[in-house]
């Protein structure tokens, strides 16, 4: 008998069959399997995600597989996690465009994998370092809401409370 | 490009739930990306648009935030000294990371000249590494490197001081008052030794009529005015006399109230602070106007009374008995707080939060916080009270209460004596003393339990498990970046940091110059070291092999069975020289088999043709045993 899978269902009704292992790289996957069948997989079991479009759910179930049996450090010491740098396939994998990386970032917030969503703030943090505010606005589309004054308030307020 | 025609159809296709931008994702992941950043990026992010500003320094965000991680209240004391909430929290959650889980430096010394453990006042600078104590009794002072103990100095105390009853100090001069009315300085820098100690007192101007009135009190300015033109020197007698004197030693003002003047505090710049029996006076530093205020405090004890002045919000916080009153002056207006404690429960100590001086002096509401500041009531049932003299509420609102109990080690402590010798805190954390060294760090805002702090004796200092000692003070650095600190214990101080160097900046710049100024000695003392261990390592190559030559000729085994591998060891390279690769036989299969190991060792010794009786007869020996 071939073992049980997990069917992944997306937002667009796209069915995604994965083995348990893979699926439980979802803290809340692994909780609803756990929870609803206490002896065990017997038979296929489906989990509708459905704020989650199939092209995202596809490259996230790409990175569960990947990382089936890599094995994350399971600390609540957020410093050593933060510092720690992004390993170079999860580097690859999130060389996608930003609304991707988004789409990625809320979907492992919204299924709890904590690694992808490590990899995917860092990814953009990094894409933050080191730029000016315009450069920023100008990297993630945004329109300066500020008026003039406003904003001169705020840099009188940073040179004033930040230099001493 | 095709990418974007792709991304189009997809945006069309369900258009509702698409994020266009890092704008649309949710607040909390916007703030979870921008953890990853520097503080320093952070207050540019500030810039870019109003979302990300909120983000980063929006009040009722991160107030939530502390309130529901941190366990603080609405304001609290600064750890960053910056105005950006963001950048306090993340330094907070750090620093407090390195005080709960930081690996312990801990450097123990003897205070050589302490030796009844006397120590009635302490000073530290941790920036100019020097620990001071003083004794009442005699006078006593002795000043040593706080990080190691060494270059001790001891000044005696001076028999001219009579019989002190109050005194204060700074880093250069001691200030003593006496039962007879009379009121010294002493300039420490000029007195090192008594045959010198002449020269630096300085007895001070006193009218005639306080001869023989008590001085109950002194208040000296930390740092004094070379110019001799203000008031450095303040001393408060039981009879109502206040009298002030520059650094001279030139009496520049006396006034007289109705009271006795229980005590006084002055941050000499702004106001002269004076507790009598009945009332509490505000005293112009300047134009010595006085304001009076009851405090409507039944004080009977003066010893049971303990005052505190935080200068940044000019507050008083007066304890007595199962009284705690706050009282907060503005211009003309005095406000009240007070928490009144059970009836059989009173306040035996007070301390005020450890914090730079621009800190306890000043305060900038503007700073992520409120810049609060921290109060902590040791209560006679054996616990501490936290709570903030800042926080604007109507009463004192404790923030924490903590019931110390020390490891299973701690000495039993004797019935009448009191479970917590000392305390201190700052903007993290409360540190909280008790016997032969012990000590315990809580959380200033939850009151968990964070780590012990105790002071690890060294052997030569073993003789302090032989008596129960009561810590005497601990001392936290000013800075609340730094996770470093004193305790003393008796005439044993220790110094602890948690985590390598906290003050990274102030390191780096010191390590930076300690090697400039010492590149001219330390070369000699490091080839001396390296020749050293040098021929320590050589020693110890050379004795190694002589060990492993004697086992090898046989001439010395450990024990039997030490032996039997050797001749096992010796038997399988012969045959592997002698014999190569063709007969090797399939060891790796049945390596783990001790008997067919041995029957293949008794095999090889036997084809080897040499005849080593001692050897056959052990390995016989040994496979009968199995």
């Amino acid at each position: 008998m071939p073992e049980p899978k997990v069917i992944i269902i997306s937002s667009d009704d796209e069915k995604f069959p994965v083995d348990v292992k893979v699926a439980e790289k979802s803290i809340l996957m692994k909780k609803m399997i756990e929870d609803l069948n206490p002896d065990g997989l017997e038979e296929d079991f489906e989990i509708p995600t459905p704020n989650v479009r199939s092209t995202v759910l596809a490259k996230v179930i790409e990175w569960c597989t990947h990382h089936r049996n890599t094995v994350f450090p399971d600390d609540d010491d957020e410093d050593a996690r933060k510092s720690a740098p992004v390993d170079e396939w999860d580097k690859n994998f999130l060389k996608v465009d930003q609304e991707m990386l988004y789409e990625i970032i809320l979907a492992a917030n919204y299924l709890n994998i904590r690694p992808l969503m490590d990899s995917g703030c860092k990814i953009v943090a990094e894409m933050i370092r080191g730029k000016s505010p315009e450069e920023l606005r100008r990297t993630f589309n945004i329109v300066n809401d500020f008026s003039p004054e406003e904003e001169a308030a705020i840099r009188r307020e940073n040179e004033w409370a930040e230099d001493r | 490009m095709s990418k974007q025609i792709r991304e189009e159809k997809e945006t069309q296709h369900d258009n509702q739930k698409d994020v266009a931008g890092i704008n649309d994702l949710p607040r909390e992941i916007l703030i979870k990306i921008f953890s990853n950043l520097d503080t320093l990026e952070l207050v540019k992010l500030k810039l870019v648009c109003k979302d990300w500003a909120l983000a980063v320094s929006d009040e009722t965000t991160w107030v939530n935030s502390f309130k529901k991680n941190l366990g603080t209240g609405r304001v609290f004391p600064s750890v960053s000294g910056s105005s950006t909430w963001m950048v306090e929290y993340m330094t907070r959650v750090k620093t407090a990371r390195k005080w709960k889980k930081a690996i312990a430096v801990h450097k123990s010394f003897q205070l050589f000249n302490d030796e009844y453990g006397l120590v009635d006042l302490a000073l530290v600078s941790f920036a100019q590494e020097k620990l001071l104590t003083f004794s009442r009794i005699h006078g006593d002072i002795s000043i040593c490197n706080v990080l190691n103990g060494r270059h001790q100095t001891f000044i005696p105390g001076n028999v001219q001081f009579g019989q002190i009853s109050s005194y204060a100090l700074n880093w250069s001069y001691l200030f003593i008052g006496n039962r007879n009315g009379e009121v010294f300085s002493k300039n420490l820098m000029t007195s090192t030794s008594s045959s010198s100690a002449r020269t630096s007192i300085l007895k001070f101007d006193v009218e005639e009529h306080l001869r023989n009135i008590e001085v109950w009190d002194l208040a000296i300015s930390p740092r004094l005015d070379k110019f001799k033109q203000r008031i450095d020197f303040i001393a408060a007698y039981k009879n109502g006399e206040l009298v002030c004197w520059n650094s001279n030693g030139k009496r520049v003002k006396s006034i007289h109230f109705d009271d006795s003047l229980i005590r006084i505090k002055s941050d000499f710049h702004k106001y002269i602070i004076v507790v009598g029996w009945k009332k509490l006076y505000k005293v112009d530093y300047a134009t010595f106007n006085i304001t009076e205020f009851n405090h409507d405090v039944d004080i009977e004890n003066k010893e049971r009374c303990v005052i505190d002045f935080d200068y940044g919000s000019t507050s008083v916080i007066l304890s007595y008995e199962n009284i705690i009153r706050c009282f907060t002056f503005d211009a003309s207006n005095i406000e009240r707080r007070e928490l009144i404690l059970p009836y059989n429960v009173h306040s035996v100590k007070g301390v005020v939060q450890t914090a730079p001086r621009t800190r306890t002096h000043n305060r900038e509401t503007y700073l992520a916080g409120g810049d609060g500041l921290l109060y902590a009531n040791i209560l006679s049932d054996d616990s501490i009270l936290v709570w903030n003299i800042r926080d604007n509420e109507a009463k004192i609102t404790p923030q924490c209460q903590i019931f110390p109990s020390f490891s299973k080690h701690h000495p039993r402590i004797p019935d009448e004596y009191p479970v917590i010798t000392c305390v201190a805190l700052n903007a993290s954390i409360v540190a909280v003393g008790g016997y032969n060294g012990f000590t315990n760090i809580y959380d200033a805002y939850t009151g968990e339990y964070l780590r012990e702090g105790s002071i690890k004796f060294p052997k030569k200092m073993s003789r302090m498990y032989e008596h129960v000692v009561p810590n005497s003070k601990i001392i936290l650095n000013e800075d609340s970046l730094a996770t470093n600190g004193v305790t003393l214990c008796g005439d044993v101080a220790q110094y602890f940091l948690f985590g390598e160097n906290n003050q990274e900046s102030n390191a780096s710049k010191k390590s930076k110059l300690s090697l400039a100024h010492s590149s001219s000695k330390n070369p000699v003392h490091q080839s001396i070291r390296d020749q050293i261990d040098d021929y320590d390592h050589l020693q110890e190559t050379e004795n190694r092999r002589r060990r492993l030559f004697e086992k090898y000729n046989g001439a010395s085994f450990d024990n039997d069975e030490d032996e039997l591998t050797t001749a096992l060891a010796i038997s399988e390279s012969y045959h592997q020289v002698s014999l190569p690769s063709t007969q090797t036989p399939p060891l790796s299969s049945n390596e783990s088999d001790p008997d067919y190991q041995l029957q293949l060792a008794l095999e090889l010794s036997k084809s080897e043709q040499t005849t080593d009786k001692d050897l056959e007869e052990i390995l016989r020996l040994s496979l009968e045993e199995k």
